[in-house]
């Protein structure tokens, strides 16, 4: 909270937004005061469409290669006996010519990540039937009922979507096929998928993982299950679910209300 | 990221991913304090350069903590920087340059260096001693004597001009 207001600060409500504070002693009445003041509630959602500003960070890496923060050479080279690294140099060399090549042809050569735009966006159906869009970190109850919305400037795109909560344990919210969906770039998709939420409380995770190409949604899940396994459960320590696929993330607190 | 045993170096991706987390986080504090576009940007890129020099070992209690203590302490050393400056360019024959707008630059104007972190965080984030303690890394003891010092450094030079009037 802030030092001389009940309002809490840009940092609570940045350490919230990020899923520092869940399961903590500070996010249920954090949590609590920003549901009931409209002033807060603007600025949590502020902060998170600011997000949509896309960074561009060659510049860092540059800086970072030129002072020697970071390895020119990749690891994998380091421990070669030196003939070999020859060899490796040499594929490297015609694998990267080949890939410069097939991008020079590409009209889309990157995978997801740099100059788009992506956004997730969660509607909730509470018990008494009242519908509203939710911001980041907005607090739910058991048996509220979500569906989601997403949108991309990409041409097309493949998704799924995940839930890690805080008891460590991964959902899979769509799509109920087996691979991923496919939609269309350029307009908000309401997906068809709802889910109900169950009485565990606390923080829950939805990550949206976006690719170019098909993916296996039980491949995903399994990603997910891996990085939160390697983050001891805890959704949080959370960085990436390393599907090598762009990834966004909505941030829910289950509360009793 | 957060290591549980020997920290490895990030990789490119594994900074992409972050920087696409954090970055617009860090921009908008930095142009917060700056009030400056194109300074924010500089700043938010020596925030992350930082980063890439722990060398993956960004072992903190508290991510956001970091990011903006480090981003604040970025911000005073440009607006410190631009102090000087201006200083070197007033024994400079003209022409003039203009320094970059920074209003912070104004609400610290005075304040000893060794309070203006402090002052930031008390006065234009309205942080509490908890938040201050995390973000610095410090005991709440150590941030609730700054805060009592800083509180003590601004009443004295409120009262200073109306003794020098009498």
């Amino acid at each position: 909270m802030t030092n001389d207001t009940s309002c809490p600060s840009e940092f609570a409500l940045e350490r919230w937004r990020f899923g520092e504070l869940a399961a903590s002693s500070e996010e249920a009445p954090l949590v609590a005061h920003v549901d009931g003041c409209p002033a807060c509630r603007r600025r949590q959602a502020e902060l998170a469409e600011a997000d949509s500003l896309p960074p561009d960070s060659d510049a860092i890496w540059s800086r970072a290669l030129a002072g020697g923060f970071v390895g020119r050479q990749s690891p994998g080279l380091r421990w070669m006996p030196h003939p070999l690294r020859w060899v490796a140099a040499a594929t490297l060399g015609v694998a990267f010519a080949a890939t410069l090549v097939g991008a020079l042809r590409r009209p889309n050569p990157d995978a997801l990540t740099k100059g788009e735009a992506w956004q997730l966006g969660v509607i909730a159906k509470a018990r008494d039937g009242s519908l509203r869009r939710l911001d980041p970190g907005a607090p739910l109850s058991p048996g509220d009922r979500l569906r989601f919305e997403v949108f991309t400037n990409r041409p097309r795109a493949d998704i799924a979507l995940v839930m890690l909560d805080s008891a460590g344990k991964v959902s899979r919210l769509a799509p109920t096929a087996e691979r991923s969906l496919s939609i269309p770039g350029g307009r908000k998709v309401l997906l068809d998928e709802a889910v109900e939420l169950d009485g565990a409380l606390g923080s829950e995770r939805i990550v949206l993982v976006a690719c170019d190409r098909s993916m296996e949604v039980s491949d995903v899940v399994a990603s997910a299950r891996r990085a939160l396994a390697a983050a001891h459960g805890d959704p949080r320590q959370v960085d990436s679910l390393g599907t090598g696929c762009h990834e966004e993330t909505f941030w829910i607190t289950k509360v009793i209300k | 990221m957060e290591n549980h045993g020997k920290p490895t170096p990030l990789d490119r991706s594994d900074f992409d991913r972050i920087y696409r987390r954090y970055g617009a986080l860090v921009f908008r504090r930095a142009r917060k304090i700056l009030a400056d576009e194109q300074c924010a940007r500089d700043v938010c890129q020596d925030v992350f350069v930082q980063l890439l020099r722990t060398g993956g070992k960004w072992e903190t209690p508290s991510r956001i903590g970091w990011l903006f203590r480090t981003t604040t302490n970025c911000c005073l050393n440009l607006i410190r920087g631009s102090r000087r400056w201006r200083n070197f360019l007033r024994v400079l024959p003209p022409p003039p340059v203009v320094a970059p707008s920074l209003p912070t630059q104004l609400l610290l104007r005075g304040i000893p260096e060794r309070l203006q972190e402090i002052a930031i965080y008390y006065g234009l984030d309205q942080m509490s001693q908890e938040e201050i303690a995390l973000a610095l890394g410090l005991s709440q003891k150590t941030v609730s004597n700054r805060i009592r010092e800083l509180r003590s450094w601004l009443a004295d030079d409120e009262t200073q001009p109306r003794v020098k009037q009498k």
